[in-house]
């Protein structure tokens, strides 16, 4: 005899909610904005078993296996080696010193300036197809819609398109369909060397980690028509839709150059990392520490 | 069958899926990689051997978990039901299979192969009719090359998870599906 009892059976319960989800399943996205209020409990409670596995994965895809210990001169060696990359480390940590120096002094004199918040990935999206990073940064930490998100402050992730109280949803540049509908492309600037730019670029996202686009050879009176574009030049962000802070983060290196059906020449971007493995990223936070300051 | 047993395995799993799964992506990134499930293997571990409802109703759980964390639109729109209902589909799929097969981890590879590959289907459809009314990028052959490609990479997590679970099968409290549930005592 079933337990169940009168108001709840198995069976017509299971038939109900499937019709119901068939229903959800194709309502308009407006219709099922309520949803996301679901989702962030979900996300709570998948938690506790998503961190320790991603630290796991992490730890498989990144740390080196200890060396096994050498003879002495193999020691002595290594040693030398270290004293170099201590010296260059000490160089380059005197650089940083007056780096933050000098940015504090930006903070203080312009307290819009954005601050940055370095957040792991904890995860991404359990259906690859959609491409979204998930990362341990949100509301509270002063993360907002359409922070943008770099990794090592450098190369450009993409943008936050959702934040709850402790994360956000980022969007990578390399998702197909992730630009924005009032700007349809992303639009860099490839540089001819360190500090030279050249042509401009309108990229679009291909869907395989890779982006490309139209160069614009002809910028008002200036000509790029006779400049030679090369694999491995650097296409930096020049997007007037982008945050300030944003501008000349790396968007990728060039792998191709072509030329299109109208006669002018195509770029493929290859970003420098695979957006959708970095570890960890750097998300544009709004200052929470008082003031107005930060918030658009 | 125990209910604790199946949480905490489908809890574990739903943890994989979200994370491991990424790593072990193959292919171009982002939305070109070929993933393996870690959740279809176990609901056809489930659909070999325990009875019908509650097996659905453990699918349609793990694929609104699924659904909960697959945001679509660059995270501005959850939908929920396309996964719930194709794992359910894969689920009802092997139940109808499974007098045909015994309970061996090579009927678990194929059948995970099998409701893997028509989950995807179930979803590319829900996506594909979505994507008339709601343009997002949203290529329903790639899609369904890119999935039937990961259906055949699930084969790999089945044979891990058939290597876990099928000696565990004890702690999941199945009755033998071949045991009638009134039949006359044999003295």
């Amino acid at each position: 005899m079933s337990r169940s009892s009168h108001w709840f059976n198995p069976r017509s319960t299971l038939t109900f909610t499937s019709v119901v989800l068939f229903v959800v399943a194709l309502l308009p996205a407006k219709a099922i904005e309520w949803v996301a209020l679901i989702a962030e409990p979900v996300r709570f409670v998948v938690y506790p078993v998503q961190e320790p596995l991603n630290r796991m994965v992490r730890w498989m895809q990144g740390t080196p296996l200890a060396p096994a210990p050498g003879s002495v001169e193999e020691y002595i060696a290594r040693l030398a080696e270290r004293d170099t990359q201590l010296l260059a480390e000490r160089e380059q940590n005197s650089q940083l010193r007056a780096e933050l120096a000098e940015s504090l002094n930006v903070r203080r004199l312009n307290p819009e300036a954005p601050r940055r918040v370095i957040a792991p990935v904890v995860g991404g999206s359990a259906d690859l197809s959609s491409g979204v990073l998930a990362a341990k940064a949100g509301e509270r930490d002063g993360v907002e819609v359409g922070s943008f998100v770099a990794h090592a402050g450098v190369d450009l992730v993409g943008r936050v398109t959702r934040v709850s109280a402790r994360s956000c949803l980022i969007l990578p540049i390399t998702r197909r369909g992730a630009a924005a509908k009032n700007a349809p492309y992303l639009t860099g600037v490839i540089m001819l060397g360190d500090l030279d730019k050249g042509p401009l670029c309108e990229l679009k996202a291909t869907g395989d980690g890779a982006l490309e686009g139209t160069v614009l050879d002809r910028i008002g009176t200036q000509s790029f028509a006779g400049v030679e574009i090369k694999p491995g030049m650097l296409v930096r962000l020049a997007d007037k839709t982008w945050p300030s802070g944003s501008q000349m983060l790396v968007i990728g290196e060039v792998k191709s150059v072509g030329t299109e059906p109208t006669l002018h020449r195509k770029v493929r971007v290859q970003p420098r990392v695979r957006l959708d493995r970095v570890s960890e990223v750097w998300i544009s936070a709004a200052d929470t520490t008082g003031g107005q300051g930060g918030r658009p | 069958m125990r209910w604790p047993v199946v949480v905490i395995f489908g809890y574990v799993l739903l943890g994989l899926e979200l994370t491991v799964k990424r790593a072990l992506a193959i292919g171009p990134p982002g939305a070109a990689s070929i993933a393996p499930s870690f959740i279809v293997p176990f609901i056809v571990f489930l659909a070999l051997s325990a009875p019908l409802v509650p097996t659905l109703w453990v699918a349609l759980v793990l694929g609104i978990a699924v659904d909960f964390c697959s945001p679509d639109e660059g995270g501005a729109v959850f939908v929920i039901g396309p996964h719930a209902l194709g794992y359910m589909a894969g689920a009802y799929f092997v139940f109808t299979m499974r007098g045909l097969m015994r309970r061996h981890w090579l009927s678990l590879i194929f059948l995970s192969v099998l409701a893997c590959a028509l989950a995807e289907l179930v979803v590319v459809a829900f996506y594909s009719v979505r994507g008339m009314y709601n343009p997002s990028g949203f290529v329903a052959w790639r899609e369904l090359l890119r999935r039937v490609m990961g259906a055949l990479y699930t084969s790999a997590t089945a044979t891990l998870l058939s290597a876990i679970l099928l000696p565990m099968s004890g702690l999941f409290g199945f009755q033998d599906p071949h045991q009638r549930r009134f039949a006359a005592r044999r003295h």
